[in-house]
């Protein structure tokens, strides 16, 4: 870069090379975390068996009925109770084995009215993707916050790029011919929800902060608090069979927790620990009231003695500072947990804004390129040749593998085993074979045929949903608003590609008989 | 229903200042609002107050900003394919989200 050019042009060449390089991982953490606002919706639509769900402290009975039956002598219970938004009933126990590792399972949330429901990932594999990649612990969160990065400083150059930021807003002209229109599209989406990337990018940041910065993890650790005054704890002695908590003696302290709690805020999370000890405790907890903010310690416990039964007097919430305090509202922000139907359809949609700016961003970069390319006659073709493909397996590919994985939930049997494992198996083949057909076809066939393949398997998913899961269709009415929003959007999403498939080639025929027509003249 | 509210008076605020940016004003083809840039950008600061007002009042005060903020960007999207394909539907987004408002439990 010449030190002599201008701070503009020194930000267009910052915004293009800071956008590119990791764009498509930032597509891919835009296309899934979009989807994980809606995770506990995906995850209802991913078992279909879960229609009926008994009320929270029921469900919890049938969690701790099948724990005692599944790991009678585990020293840690867990159980995660269905909610308002989630049908999963999850239970989880700590493997006596060396290592210590948790084992999971899901348990039919009605007593029996379900069929067991079928072992997925659900929404939780595109959560987890969002910030995994897929990739070992730590490598996918480094690679993540890397990503994050390169975006906040695409678009700190970005608004010094763009010249005519509010003159040209909701503009998009789409008659215009060449580059216009795409760059049209990339700064309407970019610009009209600014803020929200901009939150985003940050906060994602600001999550990670003590991955990243190991020593402001010092100041956002919550104070540890003093022992707090325990009430009916014993003197340590030696273990015997009265220490082991059952779901008979949880059964009073579960009828003592509603009786506390009553009827708003539903219990969320159990946590049995030091079974079989004279230390041995059970935690319930249920969720903070709504607020912007996000902390995991503003959760509120009541937590009882194993031994007597009684409560243990609760410790007082750890003191935050400052520093906790801003991380909390970044991260409240982030995840959205706050966020009615309303908001979180908002949020869904500017996350699908934020994929499009990124895509828009990646195919801008590669028509430039090819004008360059026309004009000079040489140089630059394997670059070009690398992201062009790298486009098409990302920006038609991921979507395409995201169906994948909700095919392979409806068609791999229900009571396959490592069926979860299977689905996720499905994604990969499905973004390889997309990898593959975009490396071997021309380009311009590619994304034709990628988008139609897009069209026709978020278009044809309803119809293998009632195919497959049609058993269910007794219980549709309870779940109406789930099924018939999840199966409009998928709906919606085929009918997008479809368009953009037309589109395609539409202009490639108008390019072909251009083509033709320059080739008669004399 | 409040929510969908605000978000009907966030669109019409943006209409406004969009019929009084210079690349769009010939859309809206009557020539009072052409001539009027300065009364449209305080009409759609008005509504803007609305809609703030209507997003505080459904989510609180935090909820409430992000709420509004929020808005900015499906409006604001929802207003540029209009003004691209079909300029004279401009109000069909409002009463969209009218009808969301109508239907929406409370």
């Amino acid at each position: 870069m010449s030190p002599h050019r201008s701070f503009r042009s020194a930000m267009t060449w910052l915004h293009t090379w800071s956008g590119l390089t990791l764009g498509w991982v930032l597509y891919a953490i835009f296309i899934t975390g979009t989807a994980a606002y809606f995770r506990p919706e995906i995850t209802a639509w991913m078992q279909p068996e879960t229609a009926a769900v008994a009320a929270p402290a029921d469900a919890a009975r049938l969690a701790l009925k099948r724990l005692q039956e599944v790991a009678p002598d585990s020293k840690r219970w867990l159980v995660s109770v269905p909610d308002d938004r989630s049908r999963e009933l999850k239970i989880f126990w700590e493997d006596n084995q060396p290592g210590k590792r948790f084992k999971s399972e899901n348990v039919d949330p009605s007593g029996g009215k379900n069929s067991p429901p079928r072992s997925t990932l659900g929404g939780e594999f595109f959560y987890r993707f969002h910030f995994q990649l897929m990739l070992p612990y730590p490598w996918g969160r480094w690679l993540a916050c890397a990503a994050a990065l390169f975006m906040l400083v695409a678009l700190i150059s970005g608004i010094v790029t763009h010249r005519r930021f509010f003159k040209d807003l909701f503009l998009l002209r789409l008659g215009r011919d060449g580059r216009r229109p795409w760059l049209d599209f990339h700064n309407v989406t970019a610009v009209l929800a600014l803020p929200f990337y901009l939150m985003i990018s940050y906060s994602a940041l600001v999550i990670f902060t003590p991955m990243l910065m190991p020593l402001a993890a010092k100041f956002l650790a919550p104070a540890k608090p003093a022992p707090a005054a325990v009430v009916g704890r014993e003197p340590a002695r030696a273990p015997d069979a009265a220490d082991w908590i059952t779901p008979d003696k949880l059964e009073a302290m579960l009828a003592r927790v509603g009786k506390t709690w009553g009827s708003g805020r539903s219990l969320k999370r159990i946590e049995v620990t030091q079974r079989g000890t004279p230390n041995a405790s059970a935690t319930f907890t249920r969720d903070a009231a709504p607020s912007v903010s996000y902390v995991f310690t503003d959760r509120e416990t009541l937590t009882f003695s194993g031994l007597t039964g009684l409560p243990l007097a609760s410790p007082e919430p750890p003191a935050k500072s400052i520093g906790m305090r801003i991380r909390g509202v970044f991260y409240g922000l982030h995840l959205a947990h706050f966020a009615g139907p309303v908001l979180r359809t908002l949020f869904f949609l500017m996350g699908t804004m934020g994929a499009a700016m990124v895509g828009t961003g990646l195919v801008l970069w590669t028509l430039k390129r090819k004008d360059r390319l026309t004009q000079s006659g040489h140089g630059g073709r394997f670059g070009y040749g690398v992201v062009s493909r790298l486009n098409i397996t990302t920006i038609t590919g991921l979507p395409i593998a995201c169906a994948g994985f909700l095919w392979a939930n409806r068609l791999i049997p229900v009571a396959h085993a490592g069926r979860a494992e299977l689905e996720t198996t499905c994604f990969l083949l499905v973004w390889g074979a997309a990898a593959l057909h975009a490396c071997i076809r021309p380009a311009h066939s590619a994304w034709k045929e990628q988008f139609i393949a897009a069209a026709f398997a978020f278009g044809a998913l309803p119809l293998v949903d009632l195919l497959t899961a049609g058993r269910q269709l007794d219980t549709w009415p309870r779940a109406e608003s789930l099924y018939v929003g999840f199966t409009a959007t998928l709906l919606l999403l085929g009918l997008l590609f479809g368009h953009g498939a037309r589109k395609l080639a539409a202009r490639q025929a108008q390019a072909a008989a251009g083509a033709a027509t320059k080739g008669e003249a004399p | 229903m409040i929510p969908w509210l605000s978000l009907a008076l966030n669109y019409l605020g943006l209409v406004a200042f969009a019929a009084a940016l210079e690349s769009h004003r010939h859309t809206f083809s009557r020539a009072a609002v052409r001539r009027r840039p300065g009364l449209l950008r305080v009409g759609g600061g008005a509504l803007q107050a609305a809609a703030l007002a209507l997003a505080f009042a459904a989510g609180g005060s935090g909820g409430g900003w992000v709420l509004w903020i929020a808005g900015w960007a499906p409006c604001g999207f929802a207003l540029t394919l209009v003004l691209a394909f079909r300029p004279r539907w401009w109000p069909a987004p409002a009463f969209v989200a009218l009808a969301l408002a109508a239907v929406a439990p409370p």
